[in-house]
């Protein structure tokens, strides 16, 4: 995209329909242009003010990727609609959309195509720091070592100069010993004071009153007083506990070492290992190349029924194009006859399945089409299996699908239909052609041009078209025997994603990501070829 | 003409300036404003691709969502005082039933303490799954209530932090077993909830002994052309959750288990003699009639709510769900455990909900004192039980409530339950399954070979992961 | 009116009443079905048939005031979202257009090629991306973070140029060029041929597309799920607040039929208001090219 749009700047030789600003002669052209000026310069004044104010908040916060965006699409815009040069007309049409475009949806795509590189996905969604802090926290143990727990009623307190520590009472003592816990240690108490039984002052360590704590939570959270017993820290604000961690990390080493084994763990590809293969969770989100693409070629899983998937894949994404294109427009063709009456009422009423939210009627669809208690086999009196039969399952889902997306063709065959001159129709009918013949060779290729990059669009959004597939049958009924769980409605995403969220990991996000660029290429690939053998029809 | 564009560039420079001024002022003004305006409850719906995940976790999402409408009145009576994610010290994530139980709680929690509180509402099924997102990026919650078969796929994660719970011993031991993963505590429990039998009273006066006394009971009221359902079980196209008492009265087990009574991942019983024995049962049950592939939640409840069943297997959640539940319908029923077949008592799985505590909470002190201080009392967990209809986790609030004898009746079914499986493998095992029952129950796959391969489907999934 | 003049009124007109009633059967027995729920006071997915049972309004007056769920703001955060996208986005890609209809320019092909297929990416996965991206945003931007209906309908105009850019200028190229040139020897500029010449030409598939943006918005519901999702309810669109109605099983049926039939109501409105401009226009003899 942005290669285009740059290449527009240095070649615009062949641009016919253009001429340079300047040479206006009329008053009322003139005053057009004056109040187009006064809007291109508050429009653009605005811009440049958000955008010095978008950076006053970036630069600081050090988003680099969004402070050269911000910089590149200003300067951008500011060059383009500033200069009078001819190569800036066409980027003064297409501007405003490119950078949203880039911003909302090629940054995303390539977002989602950096995650398909990495393991993210359960057990691997953290940093390493995080996942090292979680590891440690984790191996935490207040049983203390099997005497059983130790724990103390405490209060988060503070010193004159600001030092935080904790009053401890320490029970196991009669009468109980009031301990201060600092970062340097416990010290048994000299100078007491009670506030019925809990503490309130002890050796010029006050205890911290309502309200006091919320600012210095994290500082409390993170306390650790180092006893000769072991680690005390906070369990909850009145309470205390002696603690060991079974795991410590040496950031030396870079390694995690269990104290009670003296087992040794290295980072291996997103986890500490041990030598024997023993994993510590979490893991951490690490760059792995191109191993889930490798895995979705290597996987048996998803080898199994793909065939199938596949070819049903491609049945329904044409099938679904084909029939509701074909329905949308005989619809727009029949309603589109001057001496129609209640053409009108027609058309708004065919505009309702597309007008109410889909997961809404699919899953209506659904009801009416249960087998044993839905109301199209009440109606008819019959007992077709209309989503547990293989065959019907999938009739029923082009049926549904269908319906969904013909009133997108009517309306947009209707709209299309506006730009093919009736007087073309009617010549063909005075040439003596019928109804028919004066359609086949002048309406339908006409209607074609207009609607074939939308029939392949169309074909790409029903390729990956999940909400028809999962909330009216959930891919199913499910195929006998399959290697994996598979239905006979299943296409590759709804298939695919399956495994990739339902594997014994968990949630593979890398997987599943990847498996979506490749079925993202697939389309891709395949509707370019559709358009370069459109394009030379229509000579874009 | 450079006069003019010099000009031009002037003027907009001036605004730059005066636009940039404003602008900053605006967004203060607006962020400000943002900080204190209200959000009391955030309801999530997930993206298709969770659904999937959903889809076959439904054993514990119909759980939780399907009693949504049981607290929906109450919660929407009083609208509390609003706070934002921003300005809250503590924030808690739970759903629209415990939401209006725990606000007060947590309210009067944050008053005695100073800190301010937020209680977000987001969909049951959708917290685990948020949490995953969200709180590594720093925009989660501080606590979540969650079912105790989320803590496999947490755990592994890093996403809870271990609870020191002093009073452990108030809870019912099953329920701490259940919140705890590889010997650490996740989660202080609240409700424990399993499946049972519910029978209508007016149409089957005695408990049936048996299953095969119930099928029989059920078939000929079929057969009398009394009611339409013989058995309101959910099963669209299969349920392996539902199913499960049913099949392990027919023999079956789902995973081993290992010498410290935790499951092993590597014995799967679904292809195991009693699991084909069980196969072969459930194909006898789909060919009488007594079992249908498409049998939906909503055929379930309508069906014996509205007498049209002899009987239902399900949970709390049908009895108290506010319009179509066995209470709200008025249909004169029992709770009770799921007879036998042959002599094999009839195990359902036991869930149990808890908070726990994100690892990434902003002020993990406080919400550690909250959930172990609080929610663990027994007025808490009584005032769960009267919000959800779930048997409370804490033995006192429990004892308190089976003197509802839907509670009894649930309590003694879940007697002889097992707990649903935590370990991330269980994530392998539902659609595997549910095609499984599904097949069987359709008449497209002899129980044998439906299980079999279910078996070798589970297996390639855990080893492909 | 004679059989011979009935049959020519058939064969010209009256078969086609015909294909128009089949059609309305096919496209409305399940909306006829929707309807039905949401006046049924005790309607449930299974439980309905296409005749209430028991007719009330109470779904619709339970929605209505506001006691279950902010309804109204839902429906107004809707169409601040959806109206919003569709009149920007119909204006950028109209813009863009005109740029790849009458102008020519290196990359021109390629540009068209590609703002098609950056849209064929599976939208299912790119939430992920969006929640990451979105709360980036709102850690240096609050007010446009997470839960901002604002912020989602700038994510909606990322989309204008794409497959309603093909369609405007797929309409454009047929509209003559000669009333450029004529425009153009009246001293017209660039900027005023398209304002006044091309764009009045172009009323019908304008309509269109801003019908067909404002209905893919209303319905759109994993991006703004992603955005909206974790904010405020208040926030919400309609299609992320009432998919809590059924999410689940059981759930609130009547109500969420109650209110689809709402929601749908705003696009039959405004596919009435704007059907006299998508059927008008060149048929009318503005074009003697």
């Amino acid at each position: 995209m942005s290669t285009a749009m740059t290449d527009a700047g240095s070649d615009a030789g062949q641009d016919q329909d253009d001429r340079r600003p300047g040479t206006r002669s009329r008053a009322g052209l003139l005053a057009g242009s004056m109040v187009g000026l006064l809007v291109k310069v508050i429009a653009l004044g605005t811009l440049n003010a958000t955008s010095i104010w978008a950076l006053t908040r970036l630069v600081p916060a050090g988003v680099w990727l969004g402070v050269a965006f911000v910089v590149i699409a200003t300067v951008a815009i500011d060059i383009v609609y500033l200069s009078r040069a001819r190569w800036s007309i066409a980027l003064k049409y297409l501007l405003p959309g490119t950078l949203l475009l880039l911003a909302f949806q090629v940054y995303p795509v390539l977002y989602t195509a950096y995650i398909s590189t990495t393991n993210l996905g359960t057990g691997n969604i953290l940093d390493k720091e995080a996942a090292i802090d979680q590891v440690v926290a984790t191996s935490v143990d207040t049983t203390g070592g099997g005497d059983g727990a130790v724990s103390f009623a405490a209060r988060p307190a503070q010193a004159a100069d600001g030092t935080l520590g904790l009053l401890l009472l320490d029970e196991r003592t009669d009468p109980p010993t009031v301990l201060v816990g600092t970062e340097s240690g416990a010290v048994p108490a000299v100078d007491v004071t009670f506030d019925g039984d809990r503490v309130a002052e002890a050796d010029g360590f006050v205890a911290l009153l309502l309200g006091e704590l919320a600012d210095l939570e994290a500082d409390f959270a993170a306390l650790e007083v180092a006893s000769d017993e072991g680690i005390i820290r906070l369990s909850t604000l009145n309470r205390a506990a002696l603690v060991a961690f079974r795991l410590q990390y040496d950031a030396g080493t870079d390694t995690i070492t269990d104290v009670t084994t003296g087992t040794t763990y290295t980072p291996v590809e997103g986890f500490f290992q041990s030598e024997a293969g023993e994993r510590l969770t979490p893991g951490w989100e690490v760059n792995i190349g191109f191993e889930n693409y490798r895995r979705v070629f290597a996987s048996e899983a998803i080898r199994g029924p793909f065939l199938q998937v596949f070819v049903w894949n491609w049945a329904f994404a044409v099938g679904t194009v084909v029939f509701s294109f074909v329905v949308g427009m005989l619809l727009a063709i029949t309603l589109d006859h001057p001496d129609l009456k209640g053409k009108r009422i027609y058309r708004a009423l065919l505009i309702f399945p597309y007008a109410l939210p889909s997961f809404l009627t699919v899953l209506v669809w659904q009801g009416m089409m249960n087998r044993n208690f839905g109301i199209i086999n009440d109606l008819i009196g019959l007992d077709v299996p209309w989503l547990t039969d293989p065959w019907m399952a999938r009739a029923s889902v082009l049926l549904v699908s269908t319906w969904l997306s013909f009133p997108y063709f009517f309306l947009v065959c209707t709209g299309a239909l506006q730009s093919i001159p009736r007087e073309l129709t009617e010549a063909a009918n005075v040439d003596g052609a019928n109804g028919r013949q004066a359609f086949r060779a002048v309406t339908f290729p006409l209607l074609l041009i207009a609607v074939a990059p939308l029939l392949i669009s169309s074909f790409a959004f029903n390729f990956n078209n999940f909400n028809v597939i999962f909330f009216l049958n959930r891919g199913g009924p499910p195929i006998a025997g399959a290697q994996t769980p598979a239905g006979s409605t299943d296409i590759l995403v709804s298939y695919t994603f399956r495994l990739a969220f339902e594997s014994g990991r968990g949630q593979d996000l890398g997987f599943a990501t990847a498996i979506s660029i490749l079925i993202f290429l697939h389309v891709a690939l395949f509707s370019a070829w559709s358009f370069r053998r459109t394009a030379r029809l229509e000579e874009i | 003409m450079i006069h003019r564009t010099k000009m031009l560039l002037a003027i907009l420079l001036a605004l730059m300036l005066v636009a940039a001024a404003c602008g900053s002022d605006d967004d203060d003004a607006g962020s400000s404003a943002d900080e204190t305006e209200a959000t009391e409850s955030t309801d999530d719906t997930e993206a298709e691709d969770e659904a999937a995940d959903e889809a076959a976790d439904e054993a514990t999402e119909d759980e939780a969502t399907e009693d949504e409408d049981a607290a929906a009145e109450d919660g929407a009576e009083e609208e509390p005082p609003p706070v934002v994610r921003a300005d809250a010290d503590l924030v808690i994530w739970a759903d629209d039933t415990r939401t209006p139980v725990i606000e007060p709680l947590a309210e009067a929690f944050g008053d005695e303490n100073g800190v301010s509180v937020a209680v977000q509402e987001v969909n049951f099924g959708d917290i685990r799954d948020r949490l995953q997102t969200a709180g590594p990026a720093g925009e989660g919650p501080d606590v979540i209530i969650g079912a105790h078969d989320w803590l496999g796929q947490l755990v592994t994660s890093g996403l809870l932090a271990p609870v020191d719970l002093p009073n452990a011993g108030d809870f019912s031991p099953v329920a701490i077993e259940a919140m705890s993963y590889e010997g650490q505590l996740y989660g202080v429990p609240y409700a424990i909830e399993n499946i049972a039998l519910i029978r209508n009273v007016d149409l089957v006066p005695d408990a049936p002994a048996s299953m095969e006394e119930l099928e029989q009971v059920a078939l000929d009221l079929v057969a009398a052309g009394d009611v339409e359902v013989p058995l309101a079980i959910q099963n669209d196209p299969g349920d392996p959750f539902h199913n499960f008492p049913l099949y392990t009265a027919a023999g079956g087990y789902l995973f081993g288990l290992n010498a410290d009574g935790s499951y092993n991942a590597e014995d799967l019983g679904i292809d195991s003699d009693g699991g084909l024995a069980a196969g072969s049962q459930f194909q006898a049950w789909a060919e009488s009639g007594l079992l249908t592939a498409s049998l939906s939640y909503d055929v379930m409840i309508e069906s014996f709510g509205q007498g049209n069943a002899p009987f239902a297997i399900t949970g709390p959640w049908a009895v108290s769900d506010a319009d179509r539940g066995f209470k709200a319908t008025g249909v004169n029923y029992v709770v009770e455990p799921i007879p036998a077949l042959g002599g094999t008592t009839a195990a359902p799985f036991v869930g149990v909900q808890g908070f726990m505590v994100s690892a990434n909470a902003e002020n993990p002190l406080f919400a550690q004192t909250f959930i172990t201080e609080v929610m663990s009392t027994e007025e808490a967990q009584t005032g769960l039980f009267e919000a959800g209809g779930r048997p409370p986790a804490h033995t006192a609030a429990f004892d308190a409530a089976a003197s509802d004898p839907d509670i009894q009746g649930f309590g003694e079914a879940g007697a002889n339950g097992q707990p649903l499986p935590a370990i991330p493998e269980m994530g392998s095992v539902w659609s595997a399954w549910t095609d499984a029952y599904g097949l069987i129950l359709s008449g497209e796959s002899s129980g044998d070979e439906a299980f079999t391969n279910a078996a070798e489907q589970i297996r390639t999934l855990i080893a492909e992961g | 009116m004679g059989s011979t003049s009935l049959r020519r009124w058939f064969a010209e007109v009256g078969w086609r009443h015909l294909v128009g009633i089949s059609a309305l059967v096919f496209a409305l027995f399940p909306v006829l079905f929707i309807v039905s729920s949401s006046v049924n006071a005790a309607g449930t997915l299974s439980g309905s048939g296409l005749v209430p049972s028991e007719f009330s309004l109470i779904n619709y007056r339970e929605l209505l005031d506001g006691t279950e769920a902010p309804f109204l703001s839902w429906l107004g955060n809707t169409i601040f979202v959806a109206g919003g996208a569709a009149i920007l986005n119909t204006a950028l890609a109209a813009f863009a257009s005109y740029a790849f209809s009458r102008m020519r320019f290196t990359g021109r092909r390629t540009g068209l090629l590609s703002i098609l297929l950056i849209q064929m990416f599976p939208t299912t996965l790119l939430f992920v991306a969006m929640f990451v991206f979105v709360s980036d945003i709102g850690g240096v931007f609050p007010s446009l973070g997470l839960g901002s209906r604002v912020m989602l309908l700038i994510i909606y105009l990322g989309g204008a140029l794409g497959v309603n850019t093909w369609l405007i200028k797929g309409y454009f190229d047929t509209i003559p060029r000669d009333l450029d040139e004529s425009a153009l020897i009246d001293g017209a500029s660039h900027a005023q041929i398209f304002f006044r010449v091309i764009l009045p030409l172009a009323a019908p598939i304008l309509a269109v597309v801003a019908l067909i943006t404002f209905v893919f918005t209303l319905n759109e519901f994993l991006v703004a799920s992603a955005v909206l999702g974790q904010g405020e309810s208040e926030q919400f669109t309609l299609a992320v607040g009432m998919f809590r109605f059924i999410d689940g099983q059981g759930g609130e049926w009547g109500q969420f039929a109650a209110g689809s039939v709402m929601s749908g109501i705003p696009v039959v409105v405004l596919f009435l208001f704007l059907q006299k401009y998508i059927v008008s226009g060149l048929t009318a003899g503005a074009v003697k090219g």
